[in-house]
């Protein structure tokens, strides 16, 4: 496959531009609306690590300078700007903190929070290009387009775009690998090494990665694998393997080369890092009742929770487009007679099959830790996209054999906009409070909250009462923002969206105003608080259609 | 199955687009449109129906002015649903009480009456079960229901009053609080305004908070564990009644865990006689209660001692109340 028109992966004329225009969209959407969304915990600590890991390119600068380049080098000089934050890899925190660096300190086009996260919207819109070319020749071009709304207006998905975290950068680089193995299977070397170079980006982003290979490798085993046999015998298949050697040789090395911390003690702290995430703790979280605080956790938790945090109208195309997939793959591999009623499954939704599922099924094993909700399964949420646009097609069809003709090229915006216009009311309603959305199968925040669902995480629903504590604070005020963490508190006040002379508090003791997150497990906190202040009564909060999210009490 | 030359769509090829028009006639096509376009139309409603459904801030002030000009010592606002706290912002003339999702008759016993406050129009909001809860729990509705906008406030009263007639709790002043060492000596506690800090350790310093025990609140006395040295709590000269209760639990999101951590154990005396004991296991959620009948020693004046004891007293975050009731 030499040429892009010979290789039916290729994207077709046109779709590039389509991609690019959706890339472009997609970093508008995020940027323009991001000023309102406050800092979670984890964005706090990135701050930090993006700064030191920044700091050490201007440490190698400068030793190139003085002549002494390898003075950077040194376990020393590394363990200094990379010891921090050392329980993740650098791929992204080492963007966020050059983005900064130029951004925000060397240009001053952005504010402290933008310069940090513009990376992160970036790979937000390469994301959707990627889902795109994948949607246009696995789905149809509408579909495609169809695809990426469907999934950026979710509006837990879309919040999580806005942050410099791992989550998203992590659902690129899977959808990364994943285009890039798909483009490999016409046997193109380029997209073989860089198939290998997109699992080293995948690794160098969280250890999410661990698991994708295995997901190419079943796909590749029930369907490429007995094809290349076939058409080819063992040489066929050997060469078939190759985005696998890619995998496994140029993965590793880019993840030991992008990472300093390594260089000089890759097995010790390669295992210290493992050893950390294999035996992650829990935390706390409010599941339909119960507080679910040690393995056993509930079987089909992501599924479950999932039901309840996308939007009504596309969850439903997703469900019924993965039903539909789960059936073709039935009806290919284990009961053939029911391919009477549907078509058998071809290696591209195999494909997407075990990418829309993997991630919901990891975290839906019973001693998998589950802190922090839908982020951990965001991989597979474009390929569920896919799905739902593919049902979106098949209604379309349904409709449009009851349709009169000239209505009938009307039918699949109209029926899109149907379907999207809830999902983008909710989004806007809930913004900037992504972690506290619920759908209206929940019932919304009201529902969810009776429904016994964790409330929010992460804290950054606190930018929520930050403009009353600014009117009302006393000058110098020890204020207590409860779960907010130090460095996401000198955040809020760098980025102008907290007093300067609002001084820390670290618990309600010291403190006179105290903004309490509401979180189950945290209820003593706010007992604590009535307890110091010597009143139950609060002076203001953020309520999200009634559901308590921040309460703030000020000490009488 | 392997993937047969039949089954199969080369991978050379793009995947087909959705199945050939015929199938648009299969009923399960129809029933995925139906359902697909049915869903959306339901979202649409439920976001045009939600405003209608949320209480404005004048409904809870019209509602605060109410429950201002009809409380009584000893009422108390009950939310409905529970987690509906915005109702603290305005209602200050009596507590208001979120009992989360496990109210119990005797959360509630010792109110005269409970003010139901309901948000009845919320989405999966159930107000005939709060009532009903009410009902099976000896309160009865002691008038019609209110509107204020989307607020509805029922008064209810209670049957049966449960008042203790001494408060462990609020007279822990008159407490005599110690450790008692292994050799019987005492390791006295002494008394510092309404609290009892033991030198031992900063955290054994008994005294009446409010702590949350399985997500309520609850007025009771602190009470960490010293270890398998009992941390005594003595009160002389009490007036027995027919009972004697007593609730206790581990404060905040250490209960949960049970690695570790071990059981904390409350044994109740009069005079030297021990007449019962209470156990909060480690990793077990929920208050414990504990009912001792004193008939036979009632209306004499008896010494109560209460001794807490954790063969691990690390993160024993213990708290009890408990009272007489004649």
């Amino acid at each position: 496959m030499s040429g892009a028109t010979l290789d039916p992966r290729a994207p077709a004329r046109g779709d590039r531009l389509i991609a690019l225009l959706l890339a472009v969209g997609t970093f508008l959407a995020l940027a323009l609306t991001e000023q309102a969304i406050g800092f979670t915990r984890d964005e706090g600590y990135y701050f930090r690590a993006g700064r030191d890991y920044a700091a050490w390119f201007v440490d190698l600068w400068q030793a190139l300078v003085r002549g002494e380049p390898l003075a950077a080098f040194s376990d020393e000089a590394i363990v200094r700007r990379w010891g921090y934050n050392h329980e993740h890899p650098v791929f992204a925190k080492t963007l966020f903190g050059l983005s900064h660096l130029l951004f925000t300190e060397k240009l001053g086009w952005l504010r402290e929070a933008a310069g940090f996260r513009l990376p992160a919207w970036i790979l937000s819109g390469w994301l959707s290009a990627l889902l795109y070319l994948l949607g246009a020749r696995t789905v149809s071009r509408r579909g495609g387009v169809f695809a990426v709304l469907a999934f950026w207006l979710t509006p837990r998905t879309f919040f999580h775009g806005h942050l410099s975290c791992f989550d998203m950068p992590v659902a690129w680089a899977f959808m990364l690998v994943v285009y890039c193995y798909w483009r490999s299977l016409g046997g193109s070397r380029l997209w073989t090494v860089l198939t290998g170079v997109a699992y080293g980006v995948a690794l160098a982003n969280k250890h999410n990665a661990w698991f994708l290979p295995g997901v190419l490798a079943i796909h590749f085993a029930i369907a490429e694998a007995p094809r290349l046999l076939r058409e080819g015998g063992r040489a066929a298949l050997l060469r078939g393997l190759r985005p696998f050697a890619a995998i496994a040789v140029i993965g590793p090395v880019l993840f030991y080369l992008h990472w300093p911390y390594l260089w000089h003690a890759p097995v010790e702290r390669f295992l210290w890092y493992a050893n950390f995430h294999t035996a992650h703790i829990n935390y706390p979280w409010r599941y339909f009742g119960s507080l679910l605080v040690d393995a056993p956790f509930p079987w089909f938790y992501a599924f479950g929770l999932t039901a309840v945090t996308v939007p009504l109208s596309i969850l439903v195309l997703m469900a019924t487009g993965a039903v539909h997939e789960l059936v073709r793959f039935v009806a290919t591999w284990i009961a053939p007679s029911l391919q009477r009623r549907v078509s058998p499954m071809d290696s591209d939704s195999l494909l997407l099959l075990g990418n829309a599922f993997a991630s919901l099924t990891v975290f839906s094993l019973p001693n998998i830790p589950i802190f922090g909700g839908v982020k951990h399964w965001l991989p597979a949420m474009p390929f569920l996209a896919l799905f739902a646009a593919r049902a979106m097609e098949r209604v379309v069809e349904v409709v449009q054999a009851r349709s009169p003709r000239p209505l009938q090229l009307a039918t699949f915006p109209a029926l899109s906009g149907l379907v999207l216009l809830p999902a983008l009311i909710g989004l806007a309603h809930n913004h900037p409070y992504g972690t506290s959305y619920y759908n209206e199968l929940a019932g919304g925040h009201p529902g969810g909250a009776t429904l016994g669902m964790h409330r929010q995480y992460w804290s950054n629903n606190v930018t929520g009462v930050l403009d009353w504590l600014n009117e009302n604070a006393p000058p110098n005020a020890r204020v207590f923002l409860h779960e907010v963490n130090y460095d996401s508190f000198l955040a809020y006040r760098a980025n102008g969206m907290l007093r300067k002379d609002i001084r820390y508090a670290h618990g309600p003791q010291d403190s006179v105003i105290a903004a309490y997150q509401y979180m189950p497990e945290f209820r003593d906190v706010e007992m604590q608080i009535w307890q110091h202040y010597g009143t139950q009564t609060p002076v203001f909060g953020l309520y999200l259609d009634e559901t308590p999210q921040v309460v703030v009490y000020r000490r009488p | 199955m392997p993937l047969t030359a039949e089954t199969a769509t080369p991978s050379e090829q793009p995947s087909p687009a959705p199945g050939p028009a015929p199938r648009a006639r299969s009923p399960w096509r129809r029933l995925e449109a139906l359902l697909a376009i049915g869903a959306a139309l339901l979202a649409l409603l439920f976001h045009l129906r939600l405003p209608t459904t949320l209480p404005t801030d004048e409904d809870y002030r019209a509602l605060a002015q109410r429950i201002a000009s009809i409380a009584r010592p000893g009422d108390v606002v009950l939310l409905d649903p529970h987690w509906a706290e915005k109702a603290r912002l305005f209602v200050t003339s009596a507590p208001v009480l979120n009992l989360d999702r496990n109210p119990t008759r005797e959360d509630l016993a010792r109110y005269a009456r409970v003010l139901l406050l309901s948000l009845p129009h919320l989405p999966r909001a159930d107000a005939p079960a709060a009532r009903a809860f009410l009902e099976r729990n000896r309160f009865r509705a002691a008038g019609p229901v209110e509107q204020f906008g989307r607020l509805e406030l029922t008064v209810f009263e209670n049957e049966q009053v449960e008042i203790p007639s001494f408060d462990f709790t609020e007279q822990v002043a008159q407490a005599r609080v110690y450790i008692r060492r292994p050799d019987g000596s005492e390791e006295i506690c002494p008394r510092r305004g309404e609290r009892h800090p033991c030198p031992r350790a900063p955290w054994i310093n008994v005294g009446a908070e409010v702590k949350e025990i399985a997500f309520k609140p609850y007025r009771c006395l602190w009470a960490h564990p010293a270890g398998r040295e009992p941390l005594v709590i003595e009160y002389p000269d009490v007036s027995i009644g027919r009972e004697l209760k007593v609730m206790g639990g581990i404060v905040g999101q250490i209960v949960f865990k049970r690695r570790g951590y071990t059981d904390t154990r409350l044994e109740v005396f009069i005079d030297s006689e021990r007449v019962g004991e209470l156990t909060a296991p480690a990793g077990v959620v929920g208050e414990r209660r504990l009912t001792v009948d004193t008939s036979a020693m009632a209306g004499t004046r008896r010494t109560v001692r209460f001794e807490i004891t954790a063969e691990n007293p690390d993160m024993r975050h213990f708290c009890f109340d408990a009272g007489v009731h004649s």
